[in-house]
């Protein structure tokens, strides 16, 4: 009987877990979305095409998760980061490849996305955590994406 | 008997409850998030999320359509025989090749975008779709990205738009199911084909853009070896890597330096510009010696 218990215990416990990072790593998904495509870049006549891949990371309070990127040259970057309903849950810092910080959008209220100008081709690593002044742990979601002229 | 009722009683509450939470949660992230219906088909719960290891990377490889794009503004002519032949889709019978192939059939719909090839798209999209279907993609690669593909005709940013969002949603629907291998080889199809084409420009036109995009694959090779090292254990991804290691190797004598340049920010409009040095030097007969061995693994891949 205790093992029964024990066992239905630990099977809700892990069910729940899974299917709660699920739930909450898809219903951020359109937000992240969304900050690749808004108003503003339709009335500068751009569109930020997405590199047609998902990146994801299920974050604790110690955790940070690492990308590695390469950003080619004259082209301008979005970079657009998601953890929940409120947009300045994530902190993200981009590294040059000596570990100069070329950026945090920490200095910027956590902004969810921001633009990067790439004038030569360029190795990073950007760095994702959690602000744990207003999340604790969650699942985080980043796209990237490349600017091109609307046509 | 009363016993075993009770024990199916406690799982019966545990298990109701469980049930009870996730809906609840479930409507919550809805209503705060919005009703954007997702284009792939229900995932199942009872799977562990794909989710990235911490302390391991992320591999981020830059999309091939950037890289077709930047083909087409270089003035190379366009060019029907870097494509793999639609012909060939029917050719593909396991999953590695299907996968590794559908990414490649990906830059060739980019590559036809931005040369404004209408007349194949339709071909390719099917192409891109019967793979899809294969390996349990066809919910990304519907009927309505279909049509809308079909009324975009013409409106190259449109199209790109369309077939990357069709890739991110194949790639989160393969990573969600834990299938981070099969997301792998599509990425790196799609990689060598859009390497395929800038090798070829760079030959044909002698571009220095272009041969500068040939030069800076040596990080995302690097990048795409260490995404493929965790699945080395089957043998077709190990086949493949060692070929790309072999590729690799051709890197080794290419000269690249790099300056830090403070970055600057424009607040108020949301911007860095990063203006770190970097320069390459790399030969005419590097340039060459990589496109015939990229050309070589790719054609070997699309068979």
């Amino acid at each position: 009987m205790k093992l029964v218990k024990i066992l239905a215990l630990v099977l809700t416990i892990g069910s729940f877990s899974s299917v709660y990072s699920q739930l909450t790593c898809d219903s951020i998904a359109s937000l992240t979305n969304s900050y690749l495509h808004t108003e503003n870049d339709n009335l500068k006549g751009r569109m930020f095409i997405s590199d047609g891949q998902v990146y994801r990371a299920f974050l604790d309070e110690d955790q940070t998760a690492e990308f590695a990127v390469t950003f080619y040259g004259n082209s301008t970057y979005r970079i657009a980061s998601s953890a929940g309903n409120e947009d300045n849950f994530v902190i993200y810092e981009v590294y040059d490849k000596d570990r100069n910080l070329l950026f945090s959008n920490y200095e910027h209220a956590n902004a969810p996305y921001w633009d990067f100008e790439i004038e030569n081709t360029i190795d990073c690593t950007i760095e994702v955590r959690l602000d744990l002044n207003k999340k604790l742990s969650g699942c985080v979601r980043m796209m990237i994406g490349f600017e091109r002229a609307l046509n | 008997m009363k016993r075993n009722f009770r024990n199916l009683r406690t799982l019966s509450i545990v298990l109701g409850g469980l049930a009870i939470v996730s809906c609840g949660d479930a409507k919550t992230d809805e209503a705060v998030v919005g009703t954007d219906k997702p284009l792939i088909a229900q995932v199942d719960s009872n799977q562990t999320v794909g989710i990235v290891s911490i302390g391991g990377q992320v591999f981020v490889i830059p999309s091939p359509i950037q890289t077709a794009d930047l083909i087409s503004k270089s003035n190379a002519p366009f060019n029907t025989d870097l494509l793999n032949p639609t012909d060939n889709s029917v050719n593909y019978t396991n999953n590695f090749r299907k996968a590794l192939n559908m990414g490649i059939y990906g830059a060739d719909l980019g590559y036809l975008a931005v040369y404004n090839a209408t007349d194949k798209t339709t071909s390719y999209l099917k192409a891109v779709r019967g793979l899809a279907n294969d390996i349990g993609l066809g919910t990304a690669f519907n009927d309505e990205l279909a049509n809308k593909i079909s009324e975009s005709l013409g409106d190259e940013s449109k199209m790109l738009s369309l077939v990357s969002e069709a890739y991110k949603t194949a790639d989160d629907y393969l990573k969600e199911n834990k299938k981070d291998d099969v997301a792998s080889l599509v990425i790196v199809g799609g990689w060598i084909e859009s390497f395929h084409f800038a090798c070829a420009a760079a030959v044909a036109t002698g571009n220095s853009e272009l041969i500068e995009r040939v030069a800076d694959q040596k990080s995302v090779l690097k990048t795409i070896l260490a995404m493929l090292k965790q699945y080395r254990d089957n043998e077709e991804y190990d086949d493949l890597a060692i070929e790309l290691e072999d590729l690799n190797t051709l890197f080794n004598d290419i000269t690249y330096t790099y300056e830090f340049v403070d970055p600057v920010t424009n607040e108020s409009e949301k911007v860095t510009k990063i203006s770190c040095k970097h320069n390459v030097s790399i030969t005419e007969a590097q340039v060459k010696e990589i496109s015939e061995m990229v050309k070589s693994i790719r054609n070997e891949i699309i068979g």
